[in-house]
């Protein structure tokens, strides 16, 4: 069943067309991944889903009801640029933002008071929000997006602005959350993210949504057509090998993508003569591979290039 | 509209700004500083009239007539000169502290305009003491003149008598309200008051929304409410907070006049007629307090209210096009352009109330908050233009409200840059 269904949704903006024809299904249960650079459209895909700006043309349906006031206390939503109010105290904030999703007074005490102690805050209910640390109001703001109990939680750039112990933390209350049965919604300009945790995709660019569907799905019918190649030696003979596309390209590491006529024998060898191979293995691409190849590398600006790290 | 959403929107607003220290000090001060403005002048009366001080001064009268005059008009102060001190020994007399001052009066100074009489004082009791004296010659003098100008008596009395006139506004009870004059000036308070309120509560509203905005948890409550939802609940959060501080305001006005004055002026006026005087100098010089009917407060406090509405949505819509305040002064100026232009037609319009000028311009909506209220404290406003006036400021704010919420929508979520009149007209037309 399809907890959110975009179908044919376009949004304008004076002259710029935010989100072209857009149309993809998030399943119950599954973890949804928005892809795509910054400026693909994937926030104003999610103001909408949301209520927040309305579509030009296209509808969109949250279990099955199309967007509205009703479906906003359905949805659990954090913004990708935080906020809370600076001057009011975490448990009133908490109560204030739990109400306003539909909550009685009664129930959104103890939803913030159970969610308080499960991260243990419960003692910072009494403080105001601009006495606690990024990393704390982060989790109030956390709190306050899934206090509800929402059926589908939407998180815009989840992990920006995170360092690496938050965002794993993040990554496992995600997963944790999926595991209770809820529908997980998120977009990310990071590819690396999706690999590991999206069960389903939707790559943006440009405000289209240019591939649409499972990932697994997806990478076996981009075929295994990329080596990975770990090895010793000076690097530069990659650059003498036709027909190739090097991502990720480091010291003693590169990520390449067979192009038409040149076959991974041929950079086997090429590679046997020139370092010490330690590692060679032929997988299917990744997500940055592919969304390279489907938007074509000429297609590029300069921006997503250094975006994608392609080279 | 979902109305339990904007009552919580609503609560958080009022219960936010009434719990700051801010607002308790401001709203409790007000009618201490009222009372400080209304006790001091009648204070002030008390403690000068007071001044008992014996003082004399020895007056050299050749004419014979003058002196008894003076005396007349304040006893135990003229003295006649002992007969034979010279003008050196009455100089000696001042300096050494013996009596106050000296002059010298002869039958010129009354035949002869151009004559100066010099009165030489030692300096005390300041300017009163020395007014007094002035007025006491002046007024000796005059009588002087009119006896010996050979006219009936009939004729003297009419030239001294000058008629007596109080204009006094009838109550509707039938008492008086109180002088024209202090309802001239109680006039002028009320509408600056509401006048000044209207830029403080705007930039409130306007504040708020900027914070909101600043603080990106408007994309958080936008995706539970409705933007109009919210910009709703905080004008009339907020209003509620401005309501609030009126009441209180009011409350404590009525208090002061009603308790705490005839406590200062000591109990009933009549028993005290020293207090008496003074309050009716007090009076006259416009500090006294007027009645004020029940009915230029209800009017003075719903004139705050729609004003408030009337411009708070738009000062809403200015905070949602803006990334921090300093930006805020174009944008605004189209805002506080009718208020300023209120505030000057407010003199005119209070001194002649019923002229064609202040009737129109007082139905305006965006001037009616104030001068609606100059004109009701003044005179009796006929009851259809107060409530043309109510009629026209809902019409306008109904107006306001919806094209403020247009703006206020694309607005609060447009980051990174200051939106100028161009963008505003745009936002409007959005669908």
């Amino acid at each position: 069943m399809s907890d959110i269904s975009v179908r044919q949704i376009s949004k304008k903006f004076e002259n710029h067309q935010a989100v072209d024809n857009v149309s993809f299904e998030a399943v119950s249960g599954r973890i949804f991944g928005l892809l795509g650079p910054n400026g693909a459209g994937k926030t104003t895909t999610i103001r909408m889903i949301n209520n927040i700006l309305y579509p030009d043309s296209g509808e969109i349906l949250v279990k099955g009801e199309k967007v509205g006031p009703n479906t906003q206390s359905l949805v659990g939503y954090m913004p990708e640029e935080r906020g809370l109010y600076k001057k009011m105290k975490v448990g009133e904030q908490l109560l204030y933002l739990i109400r306003l999703k539909g909550l009685s007074h009664k129930d959104a005490v103890a939803a913030a008071k159970y969610w308080l102690e499960r991260f243990d805050a419960y003692e910072w209910k009494d403080k105001m929000i601009s006495e606690l640390s990024k990393g704390m109001s982060q989790k109030i703001q956390f709190i306050a997006t899934i206090a509800h109990d929402p059926g589908i939680l939407i998180f815009d750039e989840p992990f920006s602005g995170l360092d690496p112990i938050n965002s794993e933390l993040l990554k496992n209350i995600i997963i944790e959350l999926k595991d209770n049965g809820k529908t997980i919604f998120f977009s990310t300009h990071r590819m690396e993210q999706v690999e590991q945790m999206c069960d389903d995709i939707c790559l943006f660019n440009r405000g289209k949504a240019i591939l649409n569907g499972e990932l697994r799905g997806i990478k076996k019918s981009f075929g295994e057509n990329t080596v990975e190649l770990d090895f010793h030696g000076d690097g530069s003979f990659l650059d003498a090998i036709p027909n190739i596309r090097i991502n990720n390209k480091a010291s003693n590491h590169a990520e390449i993508r067979l192009l038409e006529g040149t076959t991974h024998r041929d950079v086997l060898e090429a590679a046997m003569a020139a370092v010490d191979i330690t590692r060679f293995e032929l997988v299917e691409p990744s997500l940055n591979e592919i969304f390279i190849s489907t938007v074509g590398v000429d297609n590029l600006n300069a921006e997503e290039k250094a975006a994608l790290g392609a080279k | 509209m979902n109305w339990s959403k904007i009552s919580l929107i609503i609560q958080r607003e009022y219960m936010t700004r009434v719990r700051t220290k801010a607002f308790i000090i401001t709203t409790l001060l007000m009618p201490v500083f009222i009372l400080v403005l209304v006790g001091i002048p009648i204070l002030m009366e008390k403690f000068v009239s007071d001044d008992d001080t014996k003082r004399m001064i020895y007056v050299v009268d050749e004419t014979q007539v003058l002196l008894p005059r003076l005396v007349e008009s304040t006893q135990d102060l003229y003295m006649m000169a002992p007969d034979g001190l010279s003008e050196d020994s009455l100089i000696q007399l001042v300096l050494s502290g013996n009596i106050n001052g000296y002059m010298f009066l002869d039958a010129e100074h009354v035949s002869n305009n151009d004559k100066k009489i010099q009165v030489l004082t030692d300096g005390t009791g300041g300017i009163r003491f020395s007014t007094d004296i002035r007025s006491d010659v002046r007024n000796a003098i005059y009588e002087e003149r009119i006896s010996k100008a050979e006219v009936s008596e009939a004729v003297q009395n009419i030239i001294k008598n000058r008629a007596t006139v109080n204009v006094t506004k009838l109550a509707e009870d039938g008492g008086s309200a109180g002088d024209s004059t202090a309802l001239f000036f109680l006039g002028y308070a009320l509408a600056f008051i509401i006048y000044i309120s209207l830029f403080v509560y705007g930039s409130i509203v306007m504040r708020g929304v900027i914070e909101e905005k600043t603080s990106r948890i408007v994309e958080v409550i936008t995706s539970s409410v409705k933007p109009f939802e919210l910009m709703l609940g905080k004008v009339l959060g907020v209003g509620m907070v401005g309501l609030t501080q009126f009441g209180v305001w009011i409350l404590g006005t009525i208090i002061i006049t009603a308790v705490i004055v005839p406590l200062i002026t000591g109990g009933s006026s009549t028993a005290d007629p020293q207090m008496a005087q003074a309050m009716e100098v007090a009076q006259n010089e416009g500090f006294g307090m007027p009645v004020i009917s029940a009915k230029v407060w209800i009017v003075f406090i719903l004139n705050f209210f729609f004003g408030y509405l009337l411009y708070s949505s738009l000062f809403a819509a200015v905070g949602s096009a803006v990334e921090s305040e300093t930006d805020t002064q174009q944008l605004s100026l189209p805002i506080t352009i009718p208020i300023i232009i209120a505030i000057i037609l407010m003199p005119q319009v209070t001194s002649s109330p019923e002229s064609s000028l202040a009737v129109i311009s007082s139905l305006i909506p965006f001037l009616s908050p104030v001068l609606m209220t100059a004109r009701v404290s003044v005179i009796d406003v006929p009851f259809w233009q107060i409530g043309l006036s109510y009629v026209l400021m809902t019409v306008t704010f109904l107006a306001c409200i919806v094209l403020a919420g247009k703006i206020y929508r694309v607005g609060i979520l447009m980051y990174g840059k200051k939106a100028g009149f161009k963008e505003l007209f745009k936002w409007i037309r959005y669908s």
